[in-house]
């Protein structure tokens, strides 16, 4: 084709200026200065509680932000203010987004930050002891003396936290990204993305890696020259009283450090959540936990090695080892684009490419070689212990060949010290890593920090609620295991084998199911039990249709369904603000939309005797009233909580004499009664959960023949009965899921018998209750439906069984994807939102699916 | 024993009481049990290849993750061919993927590529790091949607798109065409993502092109300049990030695709979207709706699999099906369907007048046309003489009597003559 230019580096492709790296290492030190200050006290407060229980308890709380990635950390936080929030409200109209958003990122990796330099607080002060502080506490010293002494004491210890809290920073950009901010690294990105080669990027990154091999070298310098991993050992006399209001602090401080990972659980996230999340990132989540435990596995064993070495080893193996180290601390300093760069070239060719570029075992070697740099800073920064030197000088047991089982020994309290910080360090990191694995994950390994990430820029909460707390329960369960496994120094080391193989079972069968087995939900559901609906019943569908999607016939989450007993037509109203008509046969008649819909969506609808079609716009707090062929004839409403005016109206229903009976929840909570020229009469109920009280009125129905108004409170779980004017006669129902119980009821219609059908948008069921006053009121006469397994997504329209309902079988037959169809359970239902009856039948919106589902009415 | 004495216990070894007593267990055992823990931990990682025997075809995906991946799942069940996905992240993906492919074209490992966009895809073909691909049923795909070699086939399009706040402004205020979003009125109100990227980049190299041709030379760079002074902001996040920041206030209105504001609609966000035309009616019947379409190809293998490629072009057939087609239209992103048969289940989503282009200028022009873009709009802004706010009429009355359809979104057209 004409026109195409060769591909190279063109002109703007890299905007790295050097205001822009000014500006990101300005972000990058002032972020680590505030996760200093906040690290302080509280390292402080861990290092006096080390030999207290609660000090690791702590010290477990401590690490627990690392089990979540930085980008996750603020979006956690920011997620809090979306515009559809109280917050997030407020914030849009003071007009502060910007100033917010980025106080967010701020304090969220500030937050995230804090275990890094905490854990060097807490290490220089367990090996560095202050005998005067003893002598402080009992002279009454003020706080300008402890703040010197605490100064002098920790000033190498804050430094070596700024130093390692922004190496940490320097390599995350994905959150500043998130957070439209825009850095050094994101143009270096840009740069590699537009077809630059290796060298350019690393050319254009030189002052970056120059910075980061400098903080590390840094780091290791200060710890060697300020003795830190070669200190005294502390003694219990040592550690100064604790007072509470110390107390008080550190929990304090370790509340504020759970912050961005408690603030995912704020949300209630459904069970349908996990179960969509299952069918899309189970083996994801499983190997990416598998993943990073192989990872921490290797750098923990990696940072022992690292330390017998130099301890140990003849003088060629410790240079050996020193090289390695300085190869490490290079491959940390370089962007990781060009790591991820340098290994496809490695390895992508014909003599390694199957064995290495083709398998996860690359993902492996560039995390490590990536990551690496954490098991030399755990070999040096973790505590010598100087009596263990003088054990093994005297000993004679310097020699490699001879003395290493009995170093090994000696030096076991440091090396599990090692082991666990390299190790769940190293786990974190990986688990959360994204630019080296997205660009060499090998095709058979699907990785879960790129899917949510993912799900975070697609506005996809729910999947990122679920895969954050799966991280954090990650994190919990590998302290618990770490701690259970280690056990106690004074333990039998059979104990602490038994531990270790605990461990590596545990991992074993969290981690099978990454390798084989089916990994569709079909296969799932069919593995979930011997019966999955506890014995209930499917509901006896005569048939369904609809399908998810635009079209006629088609659906997007239909919300509310009525029935026009003159003509036979219904109507359905769904999440597109489209009203259809269907005629009797199931036809699609007619179609129109909401003449507004852009803030909210209708969520009831009903058939007046008279034909007319009245749709609660409740998001426009509103009732508009239609002709039967989508004419609007009227409306009636406005926002308030006056007599005549609506907080989000749920649905209506038409008493006998006339009168208009429309349900309101979102604080007003009550049903109001008009009169049929639309006048104000009346107020059932109030905002809550007592007798007399509503909370989300959500499905009205007058049962013509005894004059009563039925309303499925449904927040509160029970069915309420009222006389025209609004009088209480009596109730039935309270919450729970056993037959009789009632979850989240939504839909109410009469059998005819004494008896209602009540469908529960919360148990997926539709339940037959006695209707008639009496001693049986509220009895339970059975139960039907129980969740669908099947995968929401496009339907095919269902075949109807011959002779079931006469028309309706010849005219409603299309044509069907029959590997779709296969996967729906037939007589189940997944968040039904409305139901409607028909002489003889009940019309059940089965909104997770997009179809509705006609039965026979049960019995 | 309690919790804290078992920590304690843990933190006295930990940071070194002195513990002077020799552990009296075979020294060998506890070895062992490193390795076996260690080599296990390493064999588990590796096991994910090992398990299953069916024939498989690797696929490089820069589509939604949530949307491709129920897709290829149910071609997996039904084909009985294994997938093996890669996906990226959504920022950078299509950009980044194509990197892969060209990084690895000595020995690739993808053997379809599937494309949330085509601007990329035509510059692969050209490069040769993409293949042609016949069968029956791709030979029947609509040329005027697939490269006339075969090397790439063209589907389920998303629309280019104008999101507005509609807080803060009226579906009448908002630019009905591409030019207008320069009126001073938008000045410091307008965002959109890094052009270096994604569908952006594509829409740059379009709208390069085809003003090139169209409206005059020039007009492209005079177009960047409007914007510059009216001091549009270039966000890191994305397309998605775009709408997110509209929802947040930070803006008024933004550049993005149909499925980001289809997304945050369905968060609740008070947003919505016109459909701008990249000419005025008057000057060409066929200016309007840019549908960037997704795309798929077969990547060109140095040595053929057999089995492989019949696996791949299995996959494309599929991706081109009705039913992969209408599974888009009817996902979250609601793409809009190309193939033959699916215009009335379409017509919610579609607009009125598609924009008719040459894809291959387009592409070749999007490198050069993204980097200005991005180097231009990155300046520190200077308003021009004579830019002084003195235009601030309605941007689409001047189109509204030249042709009101214009200005109508899909969503308002349903029921028309029904």
């Amino acid at each position: 084709m004409n026109g195409l230019a060769p591909v190279n580096m063109p002109e703007g492709a890299f905007l790295g200026t050097g205001a822009l790296l000014l500006s990101s290492l300005l972000w990058i030190a002032g972020i680590a200065l505030l996760a200093t200050a906040l690290a302080w006290p509280l390292g402080i407060q861990v290092a006096r509680r080390w030999n207290h229980g609660r000090g690791i308890v702590a010290a477990c709380v401590l690490t627990l932000p690392l089990c979540v990635p930085a980008y996750l950390a603020f979006w956690s936080l920011w997620h809090q203010l979306e515009p559809t929030s109280w917050l997030g409200d407020r914030l849009l109209r003071s007009g502060a987004a910007v100033a917010m958003r980025e106080t967010i990122l701020v304090v969220a990796l500030a937050l995230w930050a804090v275990p890094m330099a905490a854990w060097c607080v807490v290490a220089g002060r367990l090996n560095r002891p202050d005998p005067t502080e003893r002598l402080r506490v009992m002279d009454g010293a003020g706080w300008k003396a402890n703040f010197a002494a605490a100064w002098r004491r920790d000033a190498t210890s804050l430094l070596l936290g700024i130093a390692i809290a922004s190496l940490g920073l320097l390599g995350e950009s994905v959150s500043f990204d998130l957070a439209q901010v825009r850095t050094y690294g994101f143009e270096l990105r840009s740069l590699d993305l537009s077809g630059a080669g290796p060298m350019a990027v690393v050319t254009a990154a030189w002052p970056s890696m120059l910075l980061a091999a400098g903080l590390i070298a840094g780091v290791l310098v200060t710890a060697k020259r300020w003795s830190i991993g070669a200190g005294r050992v502390p003694d219990a006399g040592d550690v100064g009283a604790v007072g509470t209001s110390h107390r008080l602090v550190m929990w304090v401080l370790l509340s504020l450090v759970a912050l961005p990972p408690s603030a995912l659980l704020v949300h209630r996230w459904s069970w349908h959540d996990i179960d969509q999340f299952v069918a899309l990132h189970a083996r994801p989540a499983t190997t990416s936990m598998v993943l990073a435990l192989s990872i921490g596995t290797l750098l923990a064993g990696l940072a022992m090695a690292i330390r017998g070495a130099r301890e140990l080893a003849p003088r060629p193996i410790r240079q050996l080892v020193s090289g390695m180290s300085i190869l490490f601390i290079f491959l940390a300093a370089l962007p990781a684009t060009v790591v991820a760069i340098g290994h496809e070239t490695l390895w992508n060719n014909d003599y390694t490419g199957r064995l290495v570029y083709d398998t996860p075992a690359v993902v492996v070697i560039a995390l490590v070689s990536r990551i690496g740099v954490v098991s030399v800073l755990a070999s040096v920064l973790v505590a010598r212990r100087p009596v263990a030197d003088r054990l093994l000088s005297m000993d004679g047991s310097g020699g490699w060949s001879t003395g290493w089982r009995t170093w090994r020994k000696v030096r076991r309290p440091e090396l599990v010290a090692i082991a666990a910080a390299a190790g769940i360090v190293g786990a974190a990191l990986a688990f959360s890593e994204i630019a080296v694995t997205s660009r060499l994950v090998p095709p058979r390994m699907q990785l879960l920090a790129t899917s949510t990430l993912n799900a975070i820029h697609y506005q996809q909460p729910e999947t990122v609620l679920v895969a954050a707390s799966g991280a954090i329960a990650l994190g919990v369960i590998g302290a618990v295991v770490l701690v259970v496994a280690l056990g106690g120094g004074e333990r039998r080391r059979s104990d602490s084998s038994r531990g270790l193989r605990m461990a590596a079972g545990f991992l074993a069968v969290i981690a099978l199911p990454s390798g084989c087995g089916p990994s569709d939900s079909s296969t799932r559901a069919s593995m979930a039990g011997p019966d999955p609906y506890d014995g209930v019943a499917p509901i006896p569908c005569v048939t369904t249709f609809g399908t998810s999607g635009f079209g006629p016939g088609q659906f997007r989450t239909p919300r509310a369904v009525a029935y026009d007993s003159t003509s036979g037509c219904f109507y359905v109203v769904d999440k597109e603000a489209r009203i259809q008509r269907f005629a009797d046969d199931g036809r699609p008649e007619r179609s129109w939309r909401m003449p507004d819909s852009s803030v909210g969506k209708p969520v009831g609808l009903s058939v007046h005797p008279d034909g007319r079609l009245f749709v609660a716009d409740t998001h426009y707090n509103r009732v508009l009233i239609f002709d039967r062929d989508g004419k609007e004839l009227g409306r009636f409403g406005s926002y308030g909580q006056e007599q005549g005016q609506f907080i989000y109206p749920t649905d209506i229903a038409f008493g006998n004499d006339g009168q208009i009976y429309v349900g309101e929840y979102g604080g007003n909570d009550r049903v109001q009664i008009f009169s049929p020229s639309l006048q104000a009469q009346g107020v059932i109920g109030s905002a809550g959960i007592g007798d007399g009280q509503l909370s989300r009125p959500q499905g009205l129905a007058f049962d013509a023949e005894h004059n009563e108004l039925y309303v499925a409170d449904s927040n509160n779980h029970r069915i309420v009965v009222y006389d025209p004017n609004g009088q209480r006669l009596r109730q039935f129902g309270s919450a729970g899921t056993e037959v009789g119980k009632l979850s989240y009821p939504r839909g109410v219609v009469f059998c005819g018998d004494g008896s209602i059908m009540v469908v529960e948008f919360g148990n997926h069921r539709v339940q037959r209750f006695v209707s008639a006053a009496g001693p049986d009121f509220g009895k339970s006469l059975g139960v039907w439906g129980g969740m669908s397994m099947a995968r929401p997504g496009p339907k095919a329209i269902r075949g109807v069984s011959e002779g079931e309902v006469g028309s309706m079988a010849e005219s409603f037959r299309r044509e069907a994807n029959q590997e779709i169809d296969r996967a729906l359970d037939g007589g189940r239902l997944q968040y039904p939102w409305d139901m409607a009856g028909r002489p003889g039948h009940v019309m059940i919106l089965d909104s997770g699916h997009d179809r509705v589902m006609i039965a026979r009415l049960p019995t | 024993m309690a919790p804290g004495k078992i920590a304690g216990r843990f933190s006295s070894s930990l940071f070194l009481k002195a513990d002077f007593r020799v552990d009296s267990i075979t020294r060998g055992r506890s070895t062992v049990a490193w390795l076996v823990s260690c080599a296990s931990l390493f064999l588990l990682a590796l096991v994910q290849s090992g398990c299953d025997r069916r024939p498989s075809v690797v696929v490089y995906v820069s589509a939604d993750e949530s949307v491709a991946r129920p897709i290829l799942i149910e071609f997996e069940r039904t084909s009985g061919v294994r997938v093996d996905p890669v996906f990226d992240t959504e920022a950078t993906k299509t950009t980044g993927l194509a990197q892969r492919l060209r990084s690895e074209r000595d020995r690739p490992r993808a053997d379809v590529f599937w494309s949330s966009e085509i601007a990329q895809t035509i510059r692969l073909a050209e490069e040769g790091v993409l293949m042609e691909a016949h069968s029956a049923d791709l030979d029947a795909w609509p040329s005027q949607h697939r490269d006339p070699s075969s090397r790439w086939f063209s589907f389920a399009a998303r629309a280019r798109v104008i999101v507005y706040s509609t807080e803060r402004v009226t579906k009448e205020e908002v630019p009905g065409t591409w030019m207008h979003l320069t009126r001073d009125r938008w000045r410091g109100r307008i965002a959109m993502a890094d052009p270096r990227f994604g569908t952006t980049r594509t829409h740059m190299g379009v709208l390069a092109s085809m003003w090139e041709r169209r409206m005059m030379p020039g007009f492209f760079e005079a177009w960047l300049q409007g914007l510059h002074e009216n001091q549009i902001a270039l966000l890191t996040s994305g397309n998605g990030g775009v709408v997110e920041a509209i929802a947040h206030g930070q803006f008024d209105i933004g550049m993005t695709d149909t499925d980001d504001v289809w997304a945050g609609q369905a968060q609740g966000w008070k947003i919505d979207l016109v459909y701008p035309r990249h000419v005025a009616q008057a000057d060409e019947p066929t200016g309007g709706t840019l549908l960037i379409p997704n795309t798929c190809a077969l990547v060109a293998q140095p040595l053929t699999d057999a089995k492989r490629h019949a696996a791949a072009l299995q996959l494309l057939e599929y991706l081109l099906s009705p039913a992969v087609e209408r599974a888009l239209l009817n996902s979250p992103s609601r793409n809009i369907p190309l193939g033959p048969g699916l215009a009335t289940e379409a017509s919610g989503v579609t607009p009125p007048d598609p924009l008719q282009l040459d894809w291959g200028l387009a592409a070749g022009a999007s490198d050069d046309a993204a980097a200005r873009a991005a180097s231009l709009l990155r300046e520190p802004a200077v308003i021009a003489p004579g830019r002084d706010g003195a235009d601030s009429e309605s941007s689409a009355s001047d189109l509204e009597a030249v042709d009101p359809v214009a200005t109508k979104a899909p969503s308002q057209l349903v029921g028309r003559g029904a």
